[in-house]
């Protein structure tokens, strides 16, 4: 007992990790590192997008609008103001988290349909702002971002970003699973259960919410700005709607309240299209699709239910 | 000292005045039942009680602290716990987990402590668990630890609120009808059970319908009807009073004669 906090509590976390360090014997070129590194980003994302939605309850239609602050604003402080990285992508996370905070507290007082308005309505406004203001974010074209360079080093072979985005994702990871077996973890989780009976149990409900609203909005902005330096050029649409709205089925079809069933689900969803490359033009079709067929076979999410078939079968087998 | 009082306490909700004028004190270390006929303001009485209404007109204080307008939270942290006519589970917890949560304003909730799972952390959930086992084995749920808290049955969800209340530990206990939908033997159960909470120092506060639940448990007893107080006092006093027995007692010792437990 006294080494228990040292054993895995989670055997998923070790199996990531494994996955994460044994995926390069396949990944046979560029290419596939290419898809490998936009799996973790995106990943990263539904990891925060699932603490929001899955655990707390409240959904969010603009989390591509902190994506894009994220990966505009390391761009313009690297490019513009010639910041290095290691000091731009530090604020641009706080200055992202704050306008979480302000953004967040009017708006989570508003509830299911009308949350999801407001939060379509914020990821709106960034993305024309990111379109308008032209002469600081190229416009509707984009804008190059220099590369991530830190200690005299550039950032640039597939292998490191690869190895980057990993360990960060594998951090964020362990972090969300800490933060859920927690104090805080069990107060969100509870107020998706009963707001009353949480509010009479001890919990800001809005101050739990804000939490949620925030953590997942700076880990949009970290997944907005890696993916920025690693392609080396952004575009206003990785700020849209169609970018929020494939963030949040990745998160429905992996699972709600499942940490893995995110990372899931951005893999399959994230892949998906790139083996569907002559339906390119239906992209959003099969997305649709997949979201209908998620909530109609398996409305909790694919990891949760495989879970639960394997804890149904098991005792049986025990029997035997 | 009272532990719970309120001064004229008034609620509307448009043109229904729920709560009209309510004045009580509860006495420290009671059992003090509130009854009434359906719609009779009791459950409105206990969301004001607890933060979940703002009262229109009024104070309520806990001890001598005033928390009138004060959100349902901080009425936790200051010592009021409730549980629901319904069982408000959180259903996407295990049953320890449930009681774990009661424990929220007692417990370290530093963030970074939480994410990087501090020493300090692992401390504070070792003791979070340790408690709240030892409530659940209280309330008689001691094999139920791990259990899905939406699978548990009725009775159990609801002795599991109560160990969820008990979590923060209170100085007050509001219960809105605990023996709703229990059986005869269960219902014994609970009485035992709270007359087990009070002996431990805590003041309860008991909305109830069950007579035989208030009668057995209870000495001092607030009667309200259509949302006012109609009396106020000990039982035996509030059980002889004409206006009681005229609008509510009368009829159900009547009932209560003939079959003790119906009501």
């Amino acid at each position: 007992m006294r080494f228990a906090s040292l054993r895995p509590r989670h055997p998923g976390i070790v199996v990531l990790t494994a996955v994460t360090a044994l995926l390069p014997l396949v990944l046979a070129n560029k290419y596939f590192y290419e898809v490998a590194i936009l799996v973790g980003v995106n990943a990263i994302v539904c990891v925060g997008l699932n603490l929001l939605i899955g655990y707390a309850g409240q959904v969010s239609l603009g989390h591509a609008g902190f994506f894009g602050l994220g990966a505009y604003g390391v761009s313009i402080l690297t490019g513009a103001y010639a910041w290095p990285p290691l000091a731009a992508l530090p604020a641009v996370l706080v200055a992202v988290a704050l306008l979480a905070a302000a953004v967040g507290r009017p708006i989570l007082r508003l509830r299911g349909h009308y949350l999801a308005m407001a939060t379509l309505g914020f990821g709106m406004i960034v993305s024309i702002v990111l379109v308008t203001e032209d002469r600081v974010t190229g416009g509707p074209d984009g804008m190059a971002v220099p590369p991530f360079t830190a200690f005299g080093f550039a950032l640039s072979d597939e292998r490191a970003w690869y190895a980057v985005v990993g360990a960060l994702l594998v951090a964020t990871v362990w972090l969300a699973h800490n933060l859920i077996d927690s104090p805080v973890g069990r107060a969100l989780r509870a107020l998706h259960g009963s707001e009353a009976a949480a509010a009479v149990s001890g919990i800001d409900v809005a101050r739990h919410q804000l939490i949620a609203f925030v953590i997942s909005a700076a880990l949009a902005a970290l997944a907005g700005a890696l993916a920025a330096y690693y392609a080396g050029f952004i575009t206003p649409a990785k700020a849209g709607f169609m970018h929020s709205i494939e963030l949040v089925t990745m998160v429905v079809f992996g699972g709600q309240a499942s940490i893995f069933g995110a990372v899931v689900g951005a893999a399959v969803l994230t892949t998906l299209p790139q083996v569907l490359t002559a339906f390119k033009d239906y992209e959003m079709i099969v997305y649709g699709a997949v979201m209908m067929g998620t909530m109609v076979v398996m409305p909790r999410g694919l990891v949760p239910t495989l879970a639960q078939a394997v804890r149904r079968s098991a005792p049986a087998e025990a029997k035997r | 000292m009272s532990a719970l009082s309120a001064v004229g306490l008034s609620k509307s909700f448009g043109g229904l005045r729920a709560v009209r004028d309510v004045s009580f004190a509860v006495p420290a270390g009671s059992v003090y039942a509130i009854i009434g006929p359906n719609g009779a303001g009791k459950t409105t009485l206990l969301n004001l009680l607890t933060g979940v209404y703002r009262p229109g007109a009024g104070r309520i204080f806990v001890g001598d602290r005033d928390l009138t307008g004060a959100p349902s939270h901080e009425y936790a942290a200051h010592g009021v716990a409730r549980t629901f006519q319904t069982p408000q589970m959180f259903v996407n917890m295990s049953a320890i987990e449930n009681v774990m949560v009661g424990r929220h304003c007692r417990e370290r909730r530093s963030l970074v402590a939480a994410m990087l799972r501090l020493p300090s952390m692992l401390r504070s959930e070792r003791a979070s668990r340790g408690a709240a086992a030892g409530l659940m084995a209280f309330v008689g749920l001691a094999d139920r630890l791990d259990a899905d808290a939406a699978a548990l049955p009725y009775g159990a969800m609801k002795r599991l609120e109560i160990a969820r209340a008990l979590a923060s530990s209170p100085g007050v206990l509001l219960l809105d009808e605990p023996a709703a939908g229990l059986n005869p033997s269960e219902a014994r159960e609970l009485t035992a059970l709270i007359g087990r909470i009070a002996a431990g120092g805590v003041t309860v506060v008991l909305v109830e319908h069950n007579m035989r639940v208030v009668a057995s448990v209870s000495r001092r007893v607030l009667v309200l009807d259509h949302g006012t107080c109609l009396a106020e006092g000990a039982m035996e006093e509030v059980r002889r009073d004409p206006r009681v027995i005229e609008a509510y007692l009368g009829t159900e010792t009547e009932a209560h004669a003939r079959d003790p437990v119906a009501v």
